[in-house]
């Protein structure tokens, strides 16, 4: 590692009259591909846009390279560069949408040359698509020129926002093998957002994990959001499901807290006791991957999706209902 | 229905004999509307940018203000410039009274809140994308601006095409305060006036096809450029 390229140090943004990023505080190395993971509306986007020095904080302050910068700031303007989840072309050609950087830039050496090639970095034939317009490209195609129009600045850090969500099996190849031969040369720094865990979890050196606005130690495998109740038999706590089952929980700090439990620390099998909390589920996906030691299982407890690892030989099949255990202890309350 | 026939006949031969009286109409025409066009482009632009673009406290209100603006009466509009520029208004020092200038200050009046409504709703309706990718792509400031203007180029073509429109075809203000006076301030609105007041059909008629002619090339032109 070559040291902390970003520091963010209590930072917090709103819209309106929400948190989107809630005094976050972390770090992002250099010349490695740093994963974000977390949630629909746990923030990932508003900290892509703070990283990329599109919006600033509205507190704490944003660290790049030990100095703190703004949007617009010389030291980041042609160094960071944002592809964000839904791309926008403008209203001109391929070629000028892809040569648009260079220009802003006044860059005007090989400009056709470094067009066709960034164009075929993504998998763009040049004479079939440089005079096409936006209106002329279906959706994994734009998405491509986007990235295009990233890559040409060969930009020392490229951030992306869900760059395969919402586009065909081919692009998304297409996409991914871009974004790991940029990663690949040296000193690039990549941070990334993916709807796809498992290959987000595969080309990052470094996870982060997002919930509610802030950085979460670790990915969780089962979160239950709040009320919560106390059952009169046992006195105990639990999240009341759907079909009247429940998973237990320690006592709430107050009643719309919501409860995570780490997913290295969700097990399938073993029984509850003092210190354990177990219930049943019912598996739904199994997901084995080459080289891979671990699968990936989901599962529905009680109504609510959970997710862990367990090694290959001891996966369920689709369909079982396991058995699945955690330590009290490790439950979290966010 | 024969005088209106006969009407459309003269006008044909006026205008390619090159009657002197049409040709000055239609020179003044042209040189007031391109005068406020200019005027209110200048000023329209940027404030409809930052009317469509920006966030600020009192944007509602400005809008609201602007969007009335575009139901002003021209007679309104002529009787205001008419106070401000006659020798007992306050700048009627400047001597300004039935001229072309003064015919361009009431269009751009006129003009202005058409231009800057027109903008402000195009930037309205920009997606909020381009802002993101244009400063993820290095632009500064300036040229974000620039380059989101040439994003809402033809919306900004389109508010000046309606903006030329009611300049063109105004009769009030050119009346009020250009006065009419012929070879000097007779627009083609206020010759047609004029000439149907005297009976002399055939002259309005053509005064009335120039204009058509006139939109009509604008126009042409306007859709060789969106191509």
């Amino acid at each position: 590692m070559d040291g902390a390229l970003y520091t963010l140090d209590q930072v917090s943004r709103c819209y309106d009259q929400s948190r989107a990023l809630d005094r976050c505080t972390l770090s992002i190395p250099k010349g490695r591909v740093t994963g974000i993971a977390g949630p629909n509306g746990s923030g990932k986007s508003t900290l892509l846009k703070l990283l990329s020095f599109i919006e600033p904080p509205d507190e704490g302050r944003v660290l790049f390279e030990g100095r703190e910068e703004r949007p617009f700031s010389p030291a980041v303007r042609y160094r960071v560069t944002l592809m964000p989840q839904t791309p926008f072309l403008m209203n001109r050609t391929v070629f000028k949408n892809v040569s648009y950087g260079l220009n802003v830039k006044k860059d005007r050496t090989d400009v056709a040359q470094r067009v066709s090639v960034a164009l075929s970095q993504v998998g763009l034939d040049f004479d079939k698509f440089a005079g096409r317009h936006r209106h002329e490209l279906s959706g994994g195609e734009a998405q491509r020129v986007a990235l295009a129009a990233r890559l040409i600045l060969d930009p020392e850090v490229l951030i992306l926002d869900e760059p395969t969500a919402s586009v065909d099996a081919a692009s998304s190849f297409l996409i991914r093998q871009a974004i790991l031969a940029f990663a690949s040369n040296p000193g690039k720094t990549v941070i990334l957002t993916s709807h796809d865990a498992a290959w987000l979890a595969d080309v990052s050196d470094e996870m982060l994990f997002f919930f509610r606005g802030k950085s979460v130690a670790e990915k969780m495998g089962l979160m239950l959001f709040g009320p919560f109740e106390r059952d009169h038999h046992t006195g105990s706590w639990l999240k009341r499901g759907e079909d009247d089952g429940g998973i237990p929980v320690s006592e709430p700090p107050d009643p719309d807290a919501v409860a995570a439990v780490p997913e290295r620390l969700l097990q399938l099998g073993g029984n509850a006791g003092d210190h354990h909390a177990a219930f049943d589920a019912e598996v739904r996906e199994v997901a084995r991957r080459k080289g891979h030691s671990n699968a990936q299982v989901t599962l529905i407890g009680a109504g609510f999706p959970i997710t862990l690892s367990c090694p290959v030989s001891q996966t369920p099949e689709p369909g079982d209902i396991a058995r699945v255990t955690y330590p009290l202890s490790s439950l979290q309350w966010l | 229905m024969d005088f209106i026939v006969d009407g459309f006949y003269r006008a044909l031969v006026l205008l390619i004999q090159g009657d002197p009286q049409t040709l000055s109409a239609v020179t003044t025409t042209l040189k007031a509307a391109f005068l406020s066009m200019g005027m209110s482009l200048v000023i329209g632009v940027p404030a409809g940018f930052c009317l469509g673009y920006y966030e600020f406290r009192g944007k509602k209100t400005a809008r609201t203000i602007v969007d009335t603006m575009l139901a002003l009466p021209t007679v309104f509009i002529g009787l205001l410039v008419y106070a401000f520029l006659s020798n007992r208004g306050p700048l009627g020092g400047l001597g300004l009274l039935f001229t072309i200038p003064a015919i361009s200050v009431g269009q751009t009046i006129l003009a202005l809140p058409v231009i800057t409504a027109l903008t402000a709703s195009t930037l309205d309706s920009l997606d909020k994308g381009l802002r993101l990718t244009l400063i993820s792509l290095g632009a500064d400031k300036r040229q974000l601006f620039l380059s989101t203007l040439w994003e809402v180029r033809y919306g900004i073509v389109a508010a000046a095409m309606t903006a030329m429109g009611r300049v063109m075809t105004e009769v009030g203000i050119s009346m009020m305060v250009g006065g009419n006076i012929k070879w000097h301030t007779r627009t083609i609105t206020t010759a047609i006036a004029l000439e149907t007041g005297k009976g002399m059909f055939a002259e309005g008629i053509a005064l009335g096809l120039v204009l058509l002619a006139i939109a009509l090339v604008v126009n042409v032109s306007v859709s060789v450029f969106r191509r």
